[in-house]
């Protein structure tokens, strides 16, 4: 990258959000994929995408792209609108698709100048001759005897050899061995360092919780999370286990307790982190004996929020 | 796992053994039939209908002896042998024998291409898509893919020749006869099925594999066609063709069956060849290599270079196909002037129109072919669409609206490759034979005035594509060739023949501005709606 092409990204940058979705709603004929969905990609973030399989992830994107027409609902995209405005944005922006198509009987080479081109008119061949070594692919093979992984990392050099504002990345590391999953997450650092925005629909959690400042979570077409890492963190409950002097089934009917069982004579339940004090009151006026209190994990919150995703 | 499960356990490995080539065969069987439910019920409907039609239609065309026997020698020239089928020189005016001249060749194109496709669909295209790693994950031998093609398309042959024989014996024509034409008609059809089944053992790409069947097809009928124009009864060149031993059974008119066993044991020949290629590769692999790198290829520099290199290939191969058929039509003209002088009706067909008359239907035959590349060009844009490829330039900075227009004017632009060099075949062809150099030129402006027409083809495609009915497009070449082919024959109203871009271009005999000018007015107005409706759409 050079200082010329950096400062090109940083002159182009507005204020406004990358991406900012209000109410968005798209059917298929009687199945809504999305039913009022919320999501906005400040600029600069990385913002993470999270939702079971069938939750209208990829749906929103392609809505983001403009290759599908919201029914109601805003979207902006870098300030315009991703339907009208198409070509014009995606002059701006950067795509990798999770299940990566290429053309047969072109070579990887041949896919992504032309893929690069199609962006920006020229190719930074410094930029895409360092991510081919970076990835290790070959680039002078027909996309026929491309393995998923290597389709892939032919998407992300095309991708990231180009001077975008704005990475949309749908699962971009599906299929890619743990290396080449480092080498992505540079990628990633190294463009928001220089200040472009990245939504990155994902399944890896650590990949998530590496990469993103920000998260949003959606089920069955709506946002049911969003905010910081820090935020959501705060959100969740705490678990506590604990062993008591006096009976503590009372603890069953409390109104903050969460999730009672008892198991081998401890108390397991879990409480909201605003609730601690009170929780802590109780259980000293029950007298305790043992106690382990453990913070939620983000794997733990998104099982949560993941549950009951089936529609 | 119950126990009743676990008992056989020991004779197990040896029943796999045997049954393994054939495990799973009735299963994708069906699985061939529900996925293929509508599309081959489409075909058996069309062809049937066209035997309850068609007789009834020559009935009316051609009531009384003379208005036969003028067709019987229009036939005869080159063209028409080439077109039709042998002429045995007995009862050359019954019914039966001109249905069996008549139809037979389209009604062996048609099944041939119905099994082609049937077979490349269920074999080759499947590995290369990657849906067949599925099915051969399970409980499926390793070969019963092709082994329940073969059996699917067999059964569409078999319920053909049913439906075909039933129909048009309904019409009153001998039961035996029309049995031996229709068993005939599908014999040759397996022979191409197996062909198919050979094919996709060669190549990786089910494009390739479809090509080269399509190919061979073509050469049949060109062999046949110009072994019958040697000897209208069949030469010794003729019978290099299998299409010409289902014609040589001579239905209606001396039946004789052994020429169908000939088309038997090519078919079972080539299943066998078929299966011991299979049995030789590999998942995925090809019996001829295939190469996978290219450090030299060229960059693609725009989105009408993309469709330019993406169609190279067909363009090439029909640009070869189309030339060498121009080459041999105009090498006809020769043989055609000298039957003039036994015919009368050519006589006075020449008297009117003169040679040039001659000269643009050949034409109209080349430019009919080259409708199909037209088409199947534009209409990659809607299967580009479903695997996924579109989305990737259609997330670049690439609006709808280049993306369709520079697709529609990529396959003009291959077309008028293509007529061009069909054009100059001809011209060559004729210029050679009869001696008049000038020919070549006014041969080869002749093919270029259809790229008009071929436009409007173009045009039909994209709307086909912006709607996501890629059969629109398909029916328009079905429409074109057989509104040329037959439009006669069937009796189809003038309006009807009329609405067909390549029947609108009459060169060289007429070259009508009027008639151009509108083509290309159309053209533009089918590819601005296209383009419309296109930007309105859903593009995945």
């Amino acid at each position: 990258m050079t200082a010329t092409s950096l400062q090109r990204a940083n002159a182009g940058r507005t204020s406004a959000p990358a991406v900012e979705i209000h109410g968005l709603v798209k059917s298929f004929g009687r199945t809504k994929a999305l039913d009022g969905l919320d999501l906005t990609v400040g600029p600069g973030d990385i913002t993470g995408f999270l939702g079971p399989n069938g939750a209208g992830k990829s749906t929103t994107i392609r809505v983001l792209l403009g290759l599908l027409r919201a029914d109601s609902g805003t979207v902006r995209l870098l300030g315009g609108d991703p339907w009208h405005d198409a070509v014009a944005l995606h002059r701006r922006i950067a795509y990798v698709p999770g299940d990566v198509t290429l053309w047969p009987n072109l070579t990887g080479l041949q896919a992504i100048d032309f893929l690069a081109r199609l962006r920006n008119g020229s190719v930074d061949t410094r930029r895409r001759d360092e991510l081919f070594e970076r990835f290790e692919l070959d680039p002078h093979k027909k996309a026929r005897t491309y393995s998923k992984g290597n389709r892939q990392k032919v998407a992300i050099v095309a991708a990231f050899s180009t001077n975008a504002e704005l990475y949309i990345l749908d699962e971009p590391t599906s299929g890619l061995d743990p290396l080449m999953e480092k080498a992505f997450q540079k990628c990633v650092e190294e463009v928001a360092y220089r200040g472009a925005a990245v939504l990155l629909s994902s399944h890896i959690l650590a990949e998530v919780e590496e990469l993103c400042k920000t998260v949003t979570i959606i089920r069955a077409g709506r946002a049911v999370r969003s905010g910081t890492l820090d935020q959501l963190r705060h959100l969740m409950r705490t678990t506590i286990k604990v062993r008591t002097h006096n009976d503590g089934q009372k603890l069953r009917s409390t109104p903050f307790v969460r999730d009672f069982s008892i198991d081998d004579g401890h108390y397991v339940f879990s409480v909201d982190r605003n609730d601690l004090d009170r929780a802590m009151a109780l259980l000293t006026h029950l007298g305790i004996i043992d106690l382990t209190v453990t913070p939620a994990s983000l794997e733990d919150m998104f099982l949560r929020e993941y549950q009951g995703a089936g529609r | 796992m119950t126990t009743a499960t676990l008992a056989p356990h020991t004779g197990r490995h040896e029943t796999m053994t045997v049954a393994a080539p054939f495990t799973g065969v009735g299963s994708l069987v069906r699985l061939a039939l529900r996925r293929d439910r509508i599309r081959l019920s489409v075909w058996i409907a069309a062809l049937t209908l066209m035997m309850v039609y068609a007789p009834n239609a020559v009935k009316l065309a051609y009531p009384d002896e003379a208005a036969r026997q003028a067709r019987v020698n229009l036939l005869k020239t080159p063209a028409g042998m080439i077109l039709g089928g042998p002429m045995f020189g007995v009862n050359e005016t019954d019914l039966g024998v001109m249905m069996a001249n008549e139809l037979m060749l389209t009604l062996i194109i048609a099944t041939s291409i119905l099994s082609i496709l049937t077979v490349i669909r269920h074999t080759r295209a499947e590995e290369e898509s990657g849906a067949a790693e599925l099915v051969l994950s399970s409980v499926v031998g390793r070969y019963a893919r092709t082994y329940a093609a073969l059996i699917v398309v067999g059964g569409v042959n078999a319920v053909l020749a049913v439906t075909m024989t039933l129909a048009m014996s309904a019409s009153g024509f001998d039961f035996v006869n029309t049995a031996a034409m229709c068993l005939g008609i599908t014999g040759v059809a397996m022979v191409f099925g197996a062909l198919a089944a050979f094919t996709a053992q060669l190549w990786r790409q089910s494009r390739a594999a479809s090509g080269a069947a399509m190919g061979v097809l073509a050469l049949a009928v060109f062999v046949r066609g110009i072994g019958d124009v040697i000897n209208n009864s069949g030469s010794v060149l003729s019978w290099f063709s299998p299409i010409a031993w289902a014609q040589q059974m001579r239905a209606f008119v001396d039946l004789r069956w052994w020429p169908f066993a000939l088309l038997v044991v090519l078919a079972v020949a080539l299943m066998v060849l078929a299966a011991s290629l299979e049995s030789r590769r590999q998942y995925d692999d090809g019996v001829l290599p295939s190469t996978g790198e290219r450090p030299n290829a060229r960059p693609i520099r725009s989105v009408f270079g993309l469709h330019v290199t993406l169609q190279r290939g067909q363009t090439i191969g029909w640009t070869v196909g189309l030339f060498l058929a121009g080459l041999a039509f105009g090498s006809m003209t020769k043989s055609l002037l000298d039957a003039a002088k036994d015919n009368k009706l050519l006589q006075r067909v020449l008297a009117h129109g003169g040679i040039d008359s001659v000269y643009t239907t050949l034409t109209q035959f080349l430019a009919a072919a080259a409708t199909a590349y037209v088409v199947g060009a534009v209409l990659r844009l809607w299967s580009d669409e479903q695997s996924g490829l579109g989305e990737a330039v259609l997330a670049g900075a690439v609006s709808r609206w280049r993306w369709l227009l520079t697709a529609v004017a990529a396959a003009i632009v291959g077309s008028a490759v293509l007529m061009f060099f069909a054009g100059l075949g001809n011209g060559l062809g004729a210029a050679v034979t009869i001696g008049e150099p000038d020919t070549i030129w006014r041969l080869t402006l002749a093919g270029l005035a259809y790229v008009p027409a071929m436009a409007v083809m173009a045009g039909i495609a994209a709307l086909a594509v912006s709607l996501r009915q890629a059969w629109i497009g398909w029916l328009a070449v079905t429409f074109v060739v057989i509104s040329l082919y037959l439009g006669a024959l069937l009796r189809l109203p003038q309006w009807l023949l009329d609405t067909s871009p390549v029947n609108q271009t009459k060169t060289p005999a007429e070259y009508s501005a009027v008639a151009l000018g509108v083509m290309v007015v159309v053209a533009v107005l089918l590819t601005v709606v296209a383009g419309l409706i296109y930007r309105r759409r859903d593009a995945v």
